[in-house]
């Protein structure tokens, strides 16, 4: 189990070293706030307001405060911020990121594509030097970030409307895949039974599992190389996990995913919309 | 000879595996560069439509800056001249000449954004601050949608050039070649400095 563990972070290191961008903050909720200049009273007021808005018309707004830019521009920084976590639903596009740079002293409003028409460039800028940029000089950021963030919910309510809950094609194939791998789970699992070998049984079924998962991966899901290999990957570990892991050490990692916060980006993009400022 | 047999059928397995895995590969990258390219051309025409305004709106406060506005008027019209198909972006020469054209009214903008500098009337008003916004804005599109093409044709590009797809592109797709990409570093295409 140690081994298989060790694996599994040697894995996420190099994948990690791989995709190197600037470090992002972990999206734990719509306040995001790293810089720890809010309250937790404050901070529940805006998820609310934020929250509120996202179950009216779908629109996801997120706040993030952060140290430093790590040497970013903040136009930079922002909408590869808003790519990475998904802000926005998936076909709308319409997230907006409100970032503040303690250090850096910046701030910006970043626009996903679908709200570019209402929040435009020159509506965010005037957000920031009239709501934004006058608390933020006396140091209320607090203010700052509540009243940008009323006057960006005023610009793009009437844009979007929460959609009722049959939209989710795109879930078909998934769910179909989902399918596939389970019937071909069972499948290698019912032909891998005769050997009595435990590793050997383990590393057949775990090959062939992976080898099905990173076909799968590479002709339906993303059709590219390194998410066939990623599939090869989580199918051998996953077989090696359900036929060795009968222990009770391996449930103890699996369900280390779930954090505290129940909101996740809905898969928007960003197109360097918005605008910045400083203070 | 049992064994043999399931030797080489693994093999033929995991060949025809690569083979659906790279088929499709050459057409999806293709798409995507094009599509990533026409982002960049919307972005490089949406900066030149705000110039006639741009001009306008300087010419009113600094009508004998004559230098700087026939660059960006020159450089503008260089660019109006040239329009770049997606099959054009295997040409070198003429995706060299649309980069130079560009980043010649990147240079003439930002010219005229320093010498609007000069003029406090004209810094402050309602107008010139909306297009300078909106240039701002542009500038970031641009840079964004240069990024996402150069990322788009680095998959493309390396699909060709590697080994298992480039023996697959060169027996299905013989016509794919290797395209152009912006050779300047982001850093370089500066943007304008635009201060408020």
């Amino acid at each position: 189990m140690k081994k298989l563990f060790s694996l599994l972070l040697l894995w996420a290191a190099i994948f990690g070293i791989l995709s190197a961008s600037p470090s992002f903050p972990v999206l734990t909720d719509r306040v995001v706030d790293t810089a720890e200049i809010l309250t937790s009273h404050e901070k529940s007021t805006l998820i609310a307001k934020l929250k509120a808005h996202e179950t009216n018309t779908s629109n996801q707004i997120v706040v993030v405060t952060l140290t430093d830019l790590g040497g970013y521009d903040i136009a930079d920084y922002g909408y590869q911020l808003g790519r990475h976590w998904g802000i926005g639903q998936k076909g709308k596009d319409n997230g907006v990121l409100l970032i503040l740079s303690k250090n850096d002293r910046k701030v910006r409003i970043e626009v996903g594509y679908g709200l570019e028409g209402a929040l435009t460039d020159a509506r965010a800028h005037t957000i920031i030097q009239n709501e934004i940029l006058p608390n933020f000089k006396k140091q209320k950021f607090f203010q700052g970030l509540d009243q940008g963030a009323n006057a960006i919910i005023a610009s793009i309510n009437n844009e979007y409307r929460a959609s009722t809950k049959g939209s989710q094609s795109g879930n078909i194939w998934e769910s179909i895949l989902m399918v596939i791998m389970s019937l071909s789970t069972i499948l290698v699992l019912f032909g891998t039974s005769g050997i009595e070998n435990e590793l050997k049984k383990s590393l057949i079924g775990g090959s062939s599992m992976g080898l099905l998962m990173a076909i799968y991966m590479g002709i339906f899901v993303e059709q590219s190389f390194t998410d066939a290999w990623i599939g090869f990957v989580i199918g051998f570990l996953f077989f090696l996990v359900i036929t060795y892991g009968d222990d009770s050490t391996s449930g103890s990692y699996s369900g280390g995913s779930s954090s505290s916060g129940s909101f996740s980006g809905g898969g928007g993009s960003f197109g360097g919309g918005g605008a910045s400022g400083s203070w | 000879m049992k064994k043999f047999t399931s030797i080489v059928g693994t093999i033929l397995a995991i060949l025809v595996a690569i083979f659906l895995m790279h088929m499709n590969k050459v057409p999806t990258n293709d798409e995507n560069v094009a599509a990533a390219w026409s982002q960049v051309q919307n972005q490089y025409k949406r900066r030149a439509d705000l110039i006639p305004n741009l001009i306008a709106t300087v010419k009113g406060y600094a009508a004998h800056e004559k230098e700087v506005f026939t660059q960006v008027t020159e450089a503008r019209t260089n660019v109006g001249k040239l329009t770049i198909t997606p099959e054009v972006l295997s040409d070198p020469k003429a995706f060299a000449m649309f980069e130079k054209a560009q980043d010649a009214l990147s240079s003439a903008l930002s010219r005229l954004m320093m010498v609007s500098e000069r003029y406090p009337d004209l810094k402050s008003d309602k107008n010139f601050l909306a297009l300078q916004t909106q240039l701002e804005g542009t500038e970031n599109r641009i840079a964004v949608a240069r990024k996402d093409y150069i990322a788009a044709v680095k998959v493309y590009n390396i699909e060709l050039r590697t080994i298992p797809g480039k023996w697959i592109a060169g027996f299905l797709y013989p016509e794919a070649t290797v395209k152009q990409t912006f050779s300047a570093t982001v850093a370089e295409q500066a943007t304008p400095e635009v201060k408020f």
